[in-house]
């Protein structure tokens, strides 16, 4: 991976990372932290140190009977969910994820996958972190329990930081024990309306899928430009089959040009297609990823599409967030104003997007305290400044 | 006291004399919250009605250099809604509207007096529900319930209040007026939704608050397990746990607890159980038999003596009174009883009772449980009579005994209430002064003169409150 940094340094040990940090501090030096690389944002800028934190892996701590489990922030998140799995439970977190992604960069960049229709994201299961602070001293928020109201929840705002607040060394997790039984179901619809009928009545209906996802364009693996909607159950096997019955019910009244249960080849290969096993942008293309509120995805999506028939989408309707992906010479300018509109937010990412402007380009109204809070954590500005909303 | 008279004079001209408290007989009312160990007089009580009313509010007390903080029904168990410095207290409860239900979005947008148990009551007709649900939610606030991030029975399987909290108004210390996250789970920057949540209404005053709502399960099942011993009941718990079930709610109610709810409201807790689960599954009826029997059997291997479904939903709602009750019903057996809120790693909840009950016997008061066991928040209830000073005291060093304990075991000291005024002095127990330094960094950073709600959670610089402590009178209470 290329380190846009004069120096990199890979340490092993929490108080290895805690001197470099403290020196860092007292010289001023900017220092960039680094996972797996797999989404490294650098707003073009060269920063002094990067610190590769895939050297910190000691520490790993799953404790079954309390399903909890702490991390070293350098394992591979793929590494420590096979961990996990030894006792049957999980991180009920599937970011897109080529092998390489670190629990700590996993956190740090706030990622997400497909069952955040479920279990929602980072927010909801991180019970306790353990932070590098600016003056290179070894801080903790949290602890190894499943609720907690002792001092602020400061997990919340490195969760999402980017490192910008400080560098996250371990992570404790609340876990979920990993479902027996897992099945996918995909449905193809001739438009948009009648994709969201079906996720509405899914949504109506006695089913718990873990994940429910509408797509078009290039993550369906299909030219044509169809709507299609994946719909994962998982549970007891009992369950699954019961539901398994009840949604091809549905699908069988519904108007899907047609749809199948797919086996167990087909359904990853229908996860991987729709951007959850490798969610990279092909060159000359960016991701603009929206959230807003639930009930103005549809014409959100539908008027995007009236206008540019070409665009990739995948949107999670229960959670109000919509990925589609332009080619990177088409303006901009239409996707901000629609979600300014819908009061939403956007985050573009791709090749051609090199400021935080570019990246994040609506003004987020609580930006001051956003401002005071990494100027009062980081007084010396010295995480990966100027690489965060708002130009933080 | 003229200073005083000033800023009261000034609230009244704001408010007009009618929403401005000030006679101290009055104002006795608010000298505590759910915790009566300790009480603090206020100056003034005030009684906004509007965002813009609160931000007046703030702006005169800071002219003043006067304390001030937010309060909702005083409900709470740590504290926290009193003015441990004195100063002004901003009663919300004037701000009690429902503003928006809005089932296409699944968000409802309520002002922070809202009585929590008043939003799961607007919507549950059309199948919904407000998931956060502290055994205090027919009387206390949403606001309330936002500062300390309440939890309750079902959270358990569905999250405490900052899993449901999508976004804020805030009044900041300072008066203005922001909005943070929105309609949608926001993910532009820092997560200052995750942060002021739970914070304690130290760092701003929550004015209008965006929750999810959630869909209520297809279906549930309550059962009631009982035990000869305590010990069978919480191995119990943690072996459901460890085997990977998590129920909508799994409760631990002792002896102690039965005999002081069935004396007063007849839930038809067993009388000879040395302690009950109160268990409740939910979810597709094609899930719940499956896991009733898995569940049945932990217990039954436990040494069950009893495992019943509650036959109906009268039954139900009569058990679910029990448990939400009990802690009003204790009031009957005893002069007074301290809470405490300790929460342990959940495979830690039967070393951690048996401690409890040994270090009331040592202290030579008896402790009752009234447990979110499968959180392993275990709230033991400390009983001692107020009017005997030794007593009192006894109690007090019985819970800070087991709080040591619990942060011993991997745990930690609140699990719902907050620190507040009252584990104050056990924060260290947990968190080392760089812990606490970062913490205090982020309250400067948005209440730099640190006049909102002072003297909570952080002992550094709240001993100048500990003057102000009057005499210890018995109370109720929710948990």
């Amino acid at each position: 991976m290329n380190t846009p940094a004069h120096k990199t340094v890979k340490p092993e040990r929490v108080e290895e990372l805690a001197q470099i940090i403290t020196e860092a501090a007292d010289q001023k030096k900017s220092v960039l932290a680094l996972g797996g690389g797999t989404h490294i944002f650098t707003a073009g800028k060269e920063f002094d140190i990067a610190v590769d934190l895939t050297g910190l892996t000691e520490g790993f701590l799953h404790t079954s009977e309390d399903m909890t489990a702490t991390v070293p922030a350098g394992i591979r998140f793929s590494e420590a969910q096979k961990e996990l799995s030894q006792n049957g439970q999980w991180i009920p977190l599937d970011p897109p994820d080529r092998g390489n992604s670190t629990v700590g960069g996993v956190i740090s960049a706030d990622r997400w996958g497909p069952r955040r229709h479920r279990y929602g994201s980072a927010r909801d299961w991180v019970i306790a972190t353990t932070v590098i602070n600016d003056k290179g001293e070894i801080v903790r928020a949290g602890a190894n329990v499943v609720k907690n109201v002792s001092g602020y929840d400061l997990n919340k705002v490195y969760i999402g930081a980017r490192g910008t607040l400080g560098i996250l060394t371990d992570i404790s997790f609340k876990l979920s024990p990993l479902p027996s039984v897992r099945t996918t179901f995909r449905a193809c619809f001739s438009t948009i309306e009648e994709a969201f009928e079906n996720a509405t009545a899914i949504h109506g209906a006695p089913l718990e899928p873990e994940a429910l996802l509408i797509t078009k364009g290039r993550w369906t693996a299909s030219r044509a430009k169809h709507w299609w909607l994946l719909i994962e159950l998982a549970g007891s096997e009992e369950s699954v089959e019961v539901q398994a019955q009840t949604l091809s019910m549905l699908l069988q009244e519904s108007k899907a040009n047609r749809w199948n249960e797919a086996g167990d080849e087909d359904a990853a290969f229908y996860w991987e297609t729709a951007g959850f096993g490798n969610d990279e942008a092909p060159p000359l293309f960016a991701k603009a990823e929206i959230s807003h509120s639930k009930s103005r995805a549809e014409s959100l999506v539908s008027h995007l599409n009236e206008h540019h028939p070409e665009i990739s989408v995948k949107l999670l309707p229960s959670k109000g967030v919509t990925i589609v992906e332009v080619r990177e010479d088409m303006d901009r300018s239409l996707l901000i104003k629609e979600t300014v509109k819908i009061g939403g937010e956007i985050e573009f990412e791709g090749d051609g997007i090199t400021s935080p402007l570019e990246r994040w380009p609506i003004e987020v109204v609580a930006m001051p305290l956003m401002k005071k809070l990494k100027t009062a954590l980081d007084p010396s500005n010295i995480f990966a400044p100027g690489t965060f909303v708002g130009g933080i | 006291m003229e200073v005083k008279k000033s800023l009261i004079r000034d609230l009244e001209s704001l408010l007009g004399r009618e929403r401005v408290v000030s006679h101290p007989t009055e104002l006795l009312v608010y000298e505590c919250d759910g915790l009566t160990l300790s009480k603090h007089g206020a100056d003034a009580v005030v009684l906004p009605e509007s965002t813009e009313e609160v931000s007046e509010i703030v702006k005169c007390c800071q002219r003043y250099e006067t304390p001030f903080l937010a309060r909702g029904s005083g409900t709470g168990l740590s504290g926290g809604a009193v003015a441990a410095q004195g100063g002004v207290i901003i009663q919300m409860s004037r701000m009690a509207d429902i503003l928006e239900v809005n089932y296409d979005d699944e968000v409802a947008v309520v002002q922070p007096g809202v009585i929590n148990l008043h939003l799961s009551e607007a919507t549950r007709f059309d199948g919904y529900h407000y998931a956060p649900d502290p055994a205090s939610q027919k009387a206390c606030t949403i606001g309330g319930n936002v500062a300390e991030n309440a939890g309750g029975p079902h959270t358990l399987k569905y999250g405490v209040t900052t899993n449901h909290v999508l976004g804020l108004t805030v009044v900041m210390p300072d008066g203005e007026i922001v909005n943070i996250g929105g309609r949608h789970e926001s993910k532009s920057g820092y997560d200052l939704v995750g942060l002021f949540v739970g914070s304690e209404g130290t760092l701003g005053i929550a004015t209008e608050v965006i929750v999810r709502l959630i869909k209520n399960p297809e279906s549930h099942k309550t059962f009631l397990a009982s035990f000869n011993t305590v010990e069978e009941a919480s191995n119990s718990v943690s072996s459901i746990i460890a085997a990977g079930i998590v129920p909508a709610a799994l409760e631990l109610i002792d002896n102690l607890v039965i005999q002081a709810v069935e004396s007063h409201l007849k839930a038809g807790f067993p009388l000879d159980a040395a302690a009950i689960l109160l268990i409740e599954i939910d979810g597709l009826v094609s899930t719940l038999s499956t896991q009733a029997g898995e569940i049945k059997n932990i217990c039954t291997a436990h040494g069950a003596i009893n495992f019943q479904e509650a036959k109906s939903e009268e039954e139900r709602a009569q058990l679910w009174r029990g448990r939400k009750e009990a802690i009003g019903a204790l009031g009957k057996v005893t002069p007074a009883f301290y809470t405490n809120d300790g929460v342990v790693p959940r495979s830690k909840l039967p070393e951690i009772l048996e401690f409890d009950l040994a270090a009331g016997k040592r202290n030579g008061l008896r402790v009752a449980h009234l447990c979110h066991a499968g959180d392993g928040n275990i709230h033991p209830i400390i009983l001692y009579n107020h009017e005997d000073e030794t007593e009192t005291k006894a109690a007090m060093e019985t819970s800070k005994e087991i709080l040591q304990r619990c942060i011993d075991l991997g745990g930690a000291l609140s699990g719902e209430h907050g620190i507040g005024t009252e584990k104050l002095s056990s924060f260290s127990v947990m968190f080392n002064e760089m812990d606490e330094a970062q913490m205090l960094t982020v309250r400067s950073a948005f209440n730099p003169s640190g006049k909102l709600n002072p003297g909570k959670i952080f002992p550094t610089g709240a001993k100048c409150g500990e003057s102000r402590i009057r005499k210890t009178v018995a109370g109720g209470g929710w948990l």
